[in-house]
């Protein structure tokens, strides 16, 4: 039984769908024109949608007041289009009428069978006008002008209303571009463009007698930001047209070239004075300016918080109206809130015929103190332009529990009284009256010490180099070294076995200094060169003399006989002087 | 007088004179716990005035103010007893529960990321210590630089130690500069009169930039107040500068 059940159930199932979409028709009926005048022919079409009909009968010709039907039998065509796998057959039955009577005429709904079943279509208006040959009488508009429609002229602060820009043009004329010429001024309005329009459709409209075809290009909402006259400039329009010679013009096809004429136009709407009304006081509540239909919201974050953290509380407006308009409600909160700066977000949808959306206000606030927190209720009026009267939207008082937090690092003070006397032995300092940074002396010879070692050892290291690789620099340099070691060398020689040794130690050191100051060659100088070339340097003739009886005595010394201590000590400290002078002079 | 002698009479004397001050503290703690606000506030100024600073000095004057209603004085003591490690603590308590009875509060707009590094430094370390820091460095790097020169064979590593000790002493002794520099310059200040007008100028009919009220913290620059007598210069925590009358705000 069980097996059987599933079966029957599956089956209704699957055949539910197809028993489904054989009732899936779409009847529809449309005239030509809704404007025509005596004597022109219009049609009357019924169109049936369906992806699975199966037989249409033929429908009943309409009766038709003021009109008389040219023929019986419609005329019939059939569509078929294949959308992602699914056929759609549309089946049309036209019929053609011929205008007879002056006057608004009703069309009657039509009965048509379709697979056994009787539908019927909606009644549709025809307006029949007394053909009067020309607008005589009437104000002569042009070819193709433009206006701003509004569908109200005196709204209220904030109420929206819709601007339509419509173009009319006559026959013969076909737009094939349009674009607004700059900015519309719209002073005292806020103002949104509607997205509703993509392909602006036609329409045949009769003005002062003359048959107009209405296109609207573009729609805006409007809202009057405050009371009293206020003014819409011009619309300023660039248009692209092609014009047609019209039948009865004799000299179209001349003037318009080879059939048609393509040019540019601008077109510019008339000034419009509005008459805004200002809104009725409200007989309760904050007001924030809404004019509309809203629902409006608010809620807090969170419920319960601890001090310190941050709390927000978000008004959510809804709905349709002037939404951007809207100022923010404000909340009295408790003193121990701190509050932040709110914020504000608006999200529109500019999609229809109004504008509708959401607007959020965000409160943000940081309880300082724990404890339970009533946020008041509070009542918001909206103006209901539909009803003209207020709807009062209630919000309903809020309760936050603020808590302590136990992880807080310290206690936060709730009260003056939590103010308590410090006791105890303080930490005295004496107030800080030395010198700034740069009065402290180790700070200078902070910097001194390293810049005079550095200086230092830079010199010293120059003449390191100096020494190593200037040969000359070093003889001068190590000369009295020298000097000190062969006077000692002679020093103890005069003490020594071979006193006449100390001469030779004496002449070494004179002859030594003076090539290792003045860069000669060490040997192969006789000791007139050396005294020459101390005159030459030194311009002393004494010292040069001096130098050249020293330098004989040593010479000489060899020859003569063996001279006693003291005199050889003299002539070491005649020699020493002389080398001292030597020092000086070189 | 020998340096030995002349130490030992220091110490002598100096626990004597610290005792005086703690006498006198406690005298006023006592004072102000039997709501004699006036008496301990004058006690606690006379200790000031003779150069002696703590923590608990400053934050119970900050507690006498709050009971003679002087709001932005009390504020102005709690902020310097955070400068001492004795009453911090209670001090930043003090300031965070303050700043709620104050009806007014400035927006506080964050410091410059570089001024901010500056600030740490400055109250972490202080002027004086970074600079020696660095002088140590320096001599260090200088050390370093000598004793490559004369090193018998050449050391690119104690070149390169000596560059980077060099360049840390720098930017050290640089940063000692900046922070004594913003030390001398700026000092931290509170409005301690209820309300006033700052102003464009140092003059009363000048344009008038903003309202500040009781408990604002300031930031007072002293070399530019000292070309206007009786005016400071100072910069509110939204950003916004100008002058304002000295008698009516408080700082070191």
């Amino acid at each position: 039984m069980e097996r059987t059940g599933s079966l029957f159930t599956l089956l209704i199932l699957l055949l539910w769908p197809a028993y489904g979409n054989a009732q899936d028709v779409d009847l529809q009926a449309s005239l030509s024109e809704n404007n025509v005048f005596v004597g022109e022919q219009f049609s009357f079409t019924i169109e049936v949608k369906g992806d699975r009909i199966r037989t249409i009968e033929m429908p009943d010709p309409p009766e038709v007041e003021g009109s008389r039907l040219l023929s019986q039998t419609p005329s019939r065509g059939q569509r078929i289009s294949i959308i992602n796998g699914r056929t759609t057959t549309v089946n049309s039955y036209s019929f053609r009428l011929i205008a007879r009577e002056a006057g608004q005429f009703q069309i009657p709904p039509v009965s048509i069978e379709i697979d056994g079943e009787t539908y019927r279509t909606e009644p549709l208006s025809i307006e029949i006008y007394q053909n009067t040959g020309s607008s005589e009488g009437s104000e002569r508009r042009p070819d193709i002008f433009a206006e701003i429609n509004l569908d109200n002229e005196e709204p209220m602060v904030g109420e929206q209303i819709i601007a339509s820009l419509d173009i009319y043009f006559r026959e013969g004329v076909e737009v094939t571009s349009y674009q607004p010429a700059g900015g519309w001024r719209t002073d005292g309005f806020w103002m949104e463009q509607l997205e509703n329009i993509e392909q602006p459709s036609t329409e045949t409209v009769v003005l002062g007698g003359v048959r107009y075809r209405r296109a609207t290009l573009l729609r805006y909402a409007l809202f009057p930001s405050r009371p009293g006259e206020l003014v819409l400039s011009p619309y300023d329009l660039h248009l692209g047209i092609r014009t047609r010679p019209r039948r009865n013009d004799p000299f179209g096809s001349v003037f318009g070239g080879l059939g048609s004429n393509q040019r540019r136009v601008t077109l510019e709407t008339d000034e419009l004075t509005l008459s805004v009304r200002r809104l009725d006081e409200p007989e309760e509540g904050e007001t924030i300016g809404a004019v509309g239909t809203f629902d409006i919201q608010r809620q807090p974050s969170v419920r319960q918080a601890y001090v310190g953290e941050p709390v927000e509380l978000r008004t959510t407006i809804t709905g349709r109206g002037n939404l951007p308009l809207l100022s923010r409600p404000t909340y009295p909160l408790p003193d121990s809130f701190e509050r932040y700066s709110p914020e504000e977000e608006t999200d529109l949808s500019r999609r229809g015929s109004s504008i509708r959306g959401t607007r959020t206000f965000t409160e943000r606030f940081v309880p300082r103190v724990a404890g339970s927190f009533t946020i008041p209720e509070i009542v918001i009026p909206v103006y209901d332009p539909e009803r003209s009267g207020y709807h009062y939207h209630r919000l309903p008082e809020l309760t936050l529990e603020i808590l302590q937090n136990p992880n807080s690092t310290f206690a936060e003070f709730q009260s003056e009284a939590d103010l308590q006397v410090l006791k105890g032995l303080a930490l005295w300092k004496q107030a800080d009256n030395s010198p700034g940074l740069f009065g402290r002396w180790w700070l200078w010879a902070g910097l001194l010490i390293p810049a005079a070692a550095l200086v230092a050892g830079w010199t010293r290291k120059q003449k390191q180099n100096r020494l190593r690789n200037d040969l000359q620099y070093a003889r001068a340099y190590y000369a009295w070294d020298q000097v000190e070691s062969n006077l000692i060398q002679a020093e103890k020689e005069a003490d020594g076995e071979t006193p006449k040794q100390a001469y030779h130690y004496l002449h070494k050191a004179i002859s030594g200094y003076i090539t290792d100051r003045l860069g000669l060659p060490s040997a192969g100088l006789s000791d007139r060169d050396l005294s020459e070339a101390v005159q030459t340097r030194t311009s002393l003739p004494d010292l040069s003399k001096q130098l050249e009886r020293m330098l004989d005595r040593c010479a000489s010394i060899s020859y003569a006989p063996l001279s006693n201590r003291k005199n050889i000590e003299k002539d070491i400290e005649e020699a020493r002087t002389l080398l001292q002078k030597l020092r000086e002079a070189l | 007088m020998k340096p030995g002698l002349f130490i030992a009479l220091i110490l002598l004397l100096l626990p004597g004179r610290l005792e005086a001050q703690q006498d006198r503290f406690e005298e006023a703690n006592q004072l102000l716990e039997e709501h004699q606000t006036d008496a301990a506030m004058e006690l606690y100024r006379s200790i000031e005035e003779e150069g002696y600073q703590s923590g608990m000095l400053f934050y119970n004057m900050g507690i006498a103010s709050v009971s003679r209603d002087s709001l932005g004085l009390a504020k102005y003591y709690f902020l310097h007893a955070t400068d001492f490690k004795d009453a911090q603590e209670e001090a930043l308590q003090a300031l965070n529960y303050l700043n709620n009875q104050f009806e007014r509060r400035s927006a506080i707009l964050p410091p410059l990321p570089w001024e901010r590094f500056f600030i740490h430094l400055g109250n972490r370390y202080g002027g004086a210590l970074l600079a020696l820091f660095g002088l140590l460095l320096l001599n260090l790097a200088a050390g370093l630089l000598i004793t490559a020169w004369f090193k018998p064979e050449p050391s690119r590593w104690l070149r390169r130690s000596s560059a980077i000790t060099a360049l840390i002493a720098i930017l050290a002794l640089l940063s000692a500069t900046r922070v004594q520099y913003l030390d001398n310059r700026y000092k931290t200040g509170v409005m301690v009169h209820p309300e006033t007008t700052l102003y464009h100028e140092p003059d009363r009919e000048s344009t008038a930039v903003t309202t500040v009220y009781e408990g604002y913290t300031l930031r007072v620059d002293l070399h530019e107040s000292e070309t206007a007598e009786s005016w400071a210069r100072v910069r509110l925590q939204n950003g916004m500068t100008g002058w304002i009358k000295q008698d009516l705000i408080r700082y070191d």
